[in-house]
């Protein structure tokens, strides 16, 4: 098993990000994530807590003979959300579907104001990734190899959500000048 | 003054554009897209504009469930629904199958 963190500030308010994290995809980095699906969504009218679960279909780009050992290049992640908007925090956990019998990938995810400057917001990332059984002769390779990879898709993604914060300011920008204009 | 027409006519096209039309996503079902794109525009708006500021009202709980209803079709016609709720005990999601809410 191998375990990855990262921490990230995102220069920008909690709501503007969180905002974004909805909004994340599509985006010019992230080309391999094709379907996101909300499956359910529910809003606790008591504690205003949202709860949201969403399915994400990626296509990675991968070499035929991959394509073709794993039988596909088609994979589903299940993703469980919940926003806080009193206590400004949205967290999330997913977990991949396919594939499973290879390898298992749970993600978990938080987004909050940053205690040094909560004009900012404070993204901490960890993943988990274990080689299952039919991989267990190469555990420790394949572990790696997904390890790296999920570190280069994590700064992607992190991009991605910068140019979706950008587009949210440029569209309010715009809002206020037709505001102003009227 | 007709300037100013000109320009607020191509700002809001401008906007306009940006709001309805690369920054969405289409569905697994082809069917599905249209209701989907309904669902994201009324979530988006709803959640900047009335969840964040403390509003408690569940304004897209209709588009949600006209979109939800086509998507889980697609998904028990491609064989998913079984993976989908073997996975929830592992990321700590409370959703049940038959939860339409």
């Amino acid at each position: 098993m191998r375990l990855f963190e990262a921490t990230h500030v995102f220069k920008h308010d909690w709501d503007t990000v969180s905002l974004a994290n909805w909004r994340k995809y599509p985006n010019d980095k992230t080309p391999h994530v094709r379907h996101v699906e909300v499956l359910n969504q529910e809003l606790d009218e008591t504690t205003g807590v949202l709860r949201m679960e969403r399915l994400i279909m990626v296509q990675q780009n991968v070499p035929t003979l991959i394509r073709k050992l794993f039988g596909g290049d088609v994979s589903y992640v299940l993703e469980y959300s919940e926003v806080d908007p009193k206590q400004r925090t949205l967290t999330m956990q997913s977990q991949n579907l396919t594939f499973g019998n290879l390898l298992s990938v749970g993600e978990h995810i938080v987004y909050k104001p940053d205690p040094e400057n909560t004009k900012h917001t404070l993204f901490v990332q960890s993943a988990q990734v274990k080689a299952a059984g039919a991989m267990s002769r190469f555990a420790s390779k394949v572990e790696d190899f997904c390890v790296n990879r999920f570190k280069d898709n994590a700064s992607i993604g992190r991009m991605g959500l910068e140019q979706v914060v950008s587009t949210i300011l440029a569209e309010r920008k715009q809002a206020q000048k037709m505001l102003l204009a009227a | 003054m007709w300037k100013l027409e000109l320009i607020l006519e191509e700002e809001k096209k401008t906007l306009e554009g940006r709001l309805v039309g690369n920054n969405t996503m289409d569905s697994i079902g082809d069917e599905c897209t249209p209701l989907k794109h309904e669902y994201d525009a009324c979530f988006n708006k709803w959640y900047s504009e009335k969840f964040l500021n403390g509003d408690t009202t569940n304004e897209c709980r209709e588009a949600f469930k006209k979109y939800q209803a086509c998507v889980k079709k697609v998904l028990q016609e491609k064989g998913l629904t079984k993976m989908i709720t073997d996975a929830r005990p592992a990321i700590g999601s409370t959703f049940a199958e038959d939860e339409a809410k």
